[in-house]
């Protein structure tokens, strides 16, 4: 063989392997889950769930949400960063429904396994699931609560409410439409749309109590008019009994002290947990189950310091159950 | 310069190549900062709005998660350590060490974090990877007290990292753990989170286990292994910092909305308590709610961050329909995230309506204005409408430097329309200093008019220094064809002239014998012969002379085939072998074998007599060898007749810087030539890269002629 030859034959072996390297991908060894927002304790737990989930088909995940929780611009950025990285899956909490279905759509007609929890999105595909928590039950929980601690006899106000979520909208016909059937004898006295901002929704709160008719109890229902309510009922110039039940785990350590009544709490972890075993089900290219409901859990100081609450809402150990 | 000095300089030059990558390596991996000067470029920021002055780095936003790293991913074991103050009441502040694979978000890198939190009054150390681990939070003795500076230390080696706080009162407070499984290397770094912040005097370098027993003093490390790796402060639960947090929000007297401030009396000032978000600190405090923003001209609070929420009593007026507030009482109710700003038109923000808020804009560079020193001023277009961004040219140096004409900016700011600020522009927008406050949506096209002259020099030289390098290359061919012209008039010399030579002095003999009445018969025969001969060398000169090229690629064969042509017909025995793996061989190396080779062949069969021959060429790894040996009559014998010969052969090996020696032992002539081969890819060898190489030799050697 001429040397010549024999580099001709070395150069073309060496191109076939670049290009058979260069063709292939690595099969991507995480999952992406984008959260609401990371600046609030209330997605760690699914975090924590995901962790458990995504292990059971060999995955890790990686969890990172905008800082704010109004911060849309940032979880459209962080979704599409996603979408165009090396991901098996993305697990999206939408800060809003309608602007991130078009994004979703498109990741999902590219055949990327998808979950979407809290909001349904309307997009109906085989890559598709959507985790949501009854939303409607909770707002029956809430009102159930607020007619046993009222005994059935009193004002309400409802604070926080985001006409621009469904699970918002859904949250408030239940706890609405079972005070009526209920608890006939509680009124709701007024209500309050709400936001992320925590100077407003406690400005919201004491605009609440200082209201013509005495209010004996707070229904709010996200986690910063939750926070706001319990702020308003510290500031009150003239303390007087208040009741709160508010929405979402952000603020749990006041159910202790009674200070706040109940807090109707989504299943996070158990959320999550499901959420990357969809997306385990989609890697491995079955079809994936399209809705899946569960049930809210209400923390109340009955059961706060229970293993239900621990198991469900906490996000202890979720770096023990994957690295060490 | 000869050889062996070239060798010299060539190893000196490798050395010192491979020295520089050594400490250019050793640099790089290597631990070492001393404070946030002079290293403006090698820190970037993930969030945040970042401040450098005097030493000092501040983050004056209220952002969960703001951090700014520096340093290398390849550094390993280290101490870091820093003075930290804390700005706002509620939040945590520190350093973060083995950073990977940062990205801009809350805890959204892989790495560890230690620092002090106002929260719970602790000092803090846990891992962060796109999630929080907290592994010990120990209470500090009599709290953490805000705009005071604490010197933090953390020291990692291996997987194990401690922390040491020093206290105002002269204590301090120790905390660390040992790990089965960490990063092991990555970048430092500082870090707020829901506060401003404040750092000094920071500093890394390398540590040891000794450095880091020595900052433990004794404080065992925790583990997972004795069940000590986590450790919370015993008052970690407890609600009372939330109540306290909670009670410090408490709203004081009656706010009013900026828009209906817009009505109070324009001739005199109204105190006045207004409640809204920091936007903007520099050049001055612009606080806005959802009505409309106001200017803060002078304000009882030092620490004030962008995204807290405040609440302002102070003397309000209006002038030229924008408002002031002096000597406001401030009051902190929140530390929050800034709101993302809406994105407006450079129309609606001419219409004055906006004068105040936090906005974002989008504009095509038109100029950089003349700048002082703290200050840039930019012209944007947008719409038609041409406004003005005032831009802290400390903040956004690098950014600055960077912006070319024609460029599409996005910016965030705060409108103002007074001419103070936007001089004969519709408006100005008041930069701010967050990180993204400053985008490049859109470069500007390359053919600006200065990158035209540029690329025009550019081809200039190009097209100048091509011709230099065409006449170079014309030159030195037409001194190769006078070379080989030289070399032909030898081989005429040689064969031709000297025959004519003989040729004429014969046929004077001839008219000598005529004259002499004598025949010349005998004189007529030898010029007969001398023509004949004269003949037979021309004919054989011109056929070497032929080119040879297509069968240059096989040299042995074709030098074995040009013997057996020359002793067609005769007995001489010819033996050709080539040793070691043929290769390709440049074509002027080739053809000078080849030439040299055919000489001595040439020699051998025409003028030694010699009944055998010898050919062998043997390729080395860097050498190549023909050896041509015949058992004919001496060199000394033949001389006479291959004097030339042997000339145009020295010369040919000059030529290729090859070594030629010709040498008789008594039972006949052996020929040697020799020359180094250099070692180029297979594609390139043959090409120009080789020609380029032996020109430099040749100039080398020439050089050294001349000196």
């Amino acid at each position: 063989m001429s040397s010549s030859a024999g580099f001709r034959r070395w150069l073309m072996a060496s191109l076939m392997l670049l290009a058979v390297v260069a063709g292939c991908r690595r099969a991507p060894k995480q999952i992406t889950l984008i959260p609401i927002t990371t600046g609030v304790p209330l997605w760690d737990a699914a975090h924590a769930g995901a962790v458990v989930g995504a292990a059971s088909c060999g995955l890790g995940v990686h969890y990172n949400g905008p800082a704010r929780d109004d911060d849309l611009q940032g979880q459209l950025t962080l979704f599409d960063n996603s979408r165009r990285g090396e991901y098996a899956g993305i697990i999206l909490v939408p800060i809003q429904a309608q602007a991130l279905r078009n994004p979703v759509q498109r990741a999902a007609s590219a055949g990327l396994p998808i979950v979407v929890i809290g909001e349904d999105l309307g997009i109906r595909r085989s890559n598709v699931a959507y985790f949501l928590s009854d939303e409607r039950l909770g707002g029956q929980m809430a009102a159930d609560e607020i007619g046993a601690l009222l005994h059935g006899k009193g004002a309400v106000a409802i604070m926080g409410l985001d006409l621009n979520r469904s699970s918002s909208l859904e949250r408030e016909r239940g706890f609405e439409a079972e005070l009526s059937k209920s608890f006939p004898g509680i009124q709701v006295v007024g209500r309050r749309s709400g936001s992320v901002n925590l100077a407003q929704e406690q400005q919201i709160g004491q605009e609440l109590l200082s209201l013509p008719v005495q209010v004996d109890a707070l229904v709010a229902l996200s986690a910063a008019s939750t926070r706001g309510a319990y702020f308003a009922k510290l500031n009150q110039a003239d303390p007087r009994p208040l009741h709160i039940v508010g929405f979402d785990q952000d603020l749990l350590m006041p159910i202790n002290t009674g200070e706040i009544d109940a807090i109707v709490a989504m299943r996070t972890r158990q959320i999550g947990k499901m959420a990357a075993e969809a997306i385990c089900a989609g890697v491995r290219g079955e079809p994936m189950k399209a809705g899946t409901v569960v049930q809210p859990l209400l923390v109340t100081a009955a059961n706060i310091g229970g293993a239900e609450v621990a198991d469900e809402l906490l996000d202890r150990a979720w770096w023990d159950e994957r690295k060490e | 310069m000869s050889k062996s000095k070239l060798k010299v300089v060539l190893s000196i030059v490798v050395l010192a190549i491979a020295a520089a990558a050594w400490a250019g390596y050793r640099s790089l991996m290597r631990p070492s900062i001393a404070g946030f000067s002079n290293q403006a470029d090698a820190w970037t920021p993930y969030g945040g709005a970042w401040q450098l002055s005097d030493g000092i780095m501040r983050n004056n936003s209220d952002e969960r998660g703001a951090k700014l790293l520096g340093g290398s991913k390849y550094w390993k074991d280290y101490s870091v350590e820093s003075d930290v103050a804390l700005l706002g009441s509620y939040g945590d502040t520190g350093l973060i060490v083995r950073a990977r694979d940062p990205e801009q978000g809350v805890d959204s890198y892989s790495g560890f974090f230690a620092g002090l939190r106002t929260l719970d009054n602790t000092l803090l150390l846990g891992r962060s990877d796109f999630g929080w681990e907290e592994y010990k939070a120990t209470p500090i003795p009599g709290n953490i007290e805000v705009r005071r500076f604490y010197h933090l230390k953390v020291v990692v080696v291996g997987c194990s990292i401690g922390v040491m706080v020093n206290l105002p009162g002269g204590g301090v407070v120790r905390e660390g753990v040992e790990l089965t499984n960490c990063n092991r290397t990555g970048e430092v770094g500082v870090k707020s989170y829901q506060t401003p912040a404040m750092w000094k005097n920071f500093r890394v370098q390398p540590a040891t286990m000794d450095d880091l027993n020595a900052l433990m003093g004794g404080t065992a490390l925790g583990s997972h292994r004795a069940g000590t790796l986590y450790g919370v402060a015993q008052h970690a639960n407890d609600i009372g910092p939330i109540q306290q947090e909670a009670l410090n929000h408490r709203l004081e007297g009656v706010t009013v909305p900026v828009a209906e401030l817009k009505l109070l009396s324009p001739t005199t000032a109204t105190q006045a308590s207004i409640r809204g978000v920091v936007r903007l600190l520099s050049p001055m405090v612009y606080v806005e709610d959802a009505t409309g923003g106001i200017a803060v001209e002078s304000h009882d609070a030092p620490a004030l961050a962008i995204g807290d929420e405040v609440q302002i009593t102070g003397s309000i007026s209006r002038s030229a329909g924008l408002l002031v507030m002096r000597e406001g009482h401030v009051k902190i109710l929140w530390s929050n995230n800034p709101a993302s700003p809406p994105m407006i038109t450079a129309d609606e923000a001419a219409t004055g309506d906006e004068d105040g808020r936090l906005v974002v804009l989008q504009g095509t560079l038109m100029r950089t204005l003349e700048t002082s020193g703290q200050e840039g001023v930019l012209e944007l277009e947008a719409r038609g409408e041409v406004f003005r961004v005032i831009v802290e040219a400390n903040n956004y140096e690098r950014e600055l430097s960077k912006l070319r004409p024609g460029s599409e900016l996005q910016l965030t700011g705060v409108i103002r329309s007074d001419p103070g600020f936007a001089g004969d522009s519709a408006f100005a927008l008041l930069l701010s200093p967050s990180q993204g406050a400053l985008r490049v949506t859109h470069e500007a096209p390359w053919w600006t008019r200065r990158h035209i002259v540029y690329v025009t020099i550019l081809v200039l030289v190009l097209a100048v220094g091509g011709v230099m390098i065409y006449n170079e290359i014309k030159h030195r061919y037409l001194l190769h064809v006078l070379e080989e012209r030289e070399l032909l008039a030898h081989d005429l010399h040689d064969t031709v002239s000297q025959s004519f030579a003989g040729i004429g002095f014969q046929l004077r003999a001839v008219e000598d014998t005529l004259g002499s009445g004598k025949s010349p018969q005998l004189q007529l025969g030898r010029a007969q012969t001398m023509v004949r001969e004269s003949h037979e060398e021309l004919r054989r000169s011109i056929t070497t002379l032929r080119s040879e090229v297509a069968s240059l690629s096989n040299l042995a064969a074709a030098l074995k085939a040009c013997a057996e042509r020359l002793v067609e017909g005769g007995s001489l025995t010819i033996e050709c072998v080539s040793e070691g793996e043929p290769r390709r061989l440049p074509l002027r190396v080739a053809d000078c074998f080849f030439r040299i080779g055919q000489e001595s062949i040439s020699n051998a069969v025409l003028h030694a007599e010699a009944s055998s021959l010898s050919i062998r060429l043997r390729y080395e790894a860097r050498h190549l060898t023909l050896l041509i040996v015949d058992n004919g009559r001496w060199l000394s014998e033949k001389k006479e007749s291959t004097g030339n010969g042997l000339f145009g052969m020295s010369k040919r090996a000059e030529m290729i810087g090859a070594h030629l020696q010709v040498s008789s032992d008594g039972h006949g002539t052996s020929v040697r030539l020799e020359t180094e081969l250099v070692r180029l890819p297979h594609l390139l060898n043959g090409s120009g890269v080789h020609g380029f190489w032996l020109y430099l030799k040749d100039s080398i050697r020439k050089g050294e002629r001349h000196d």
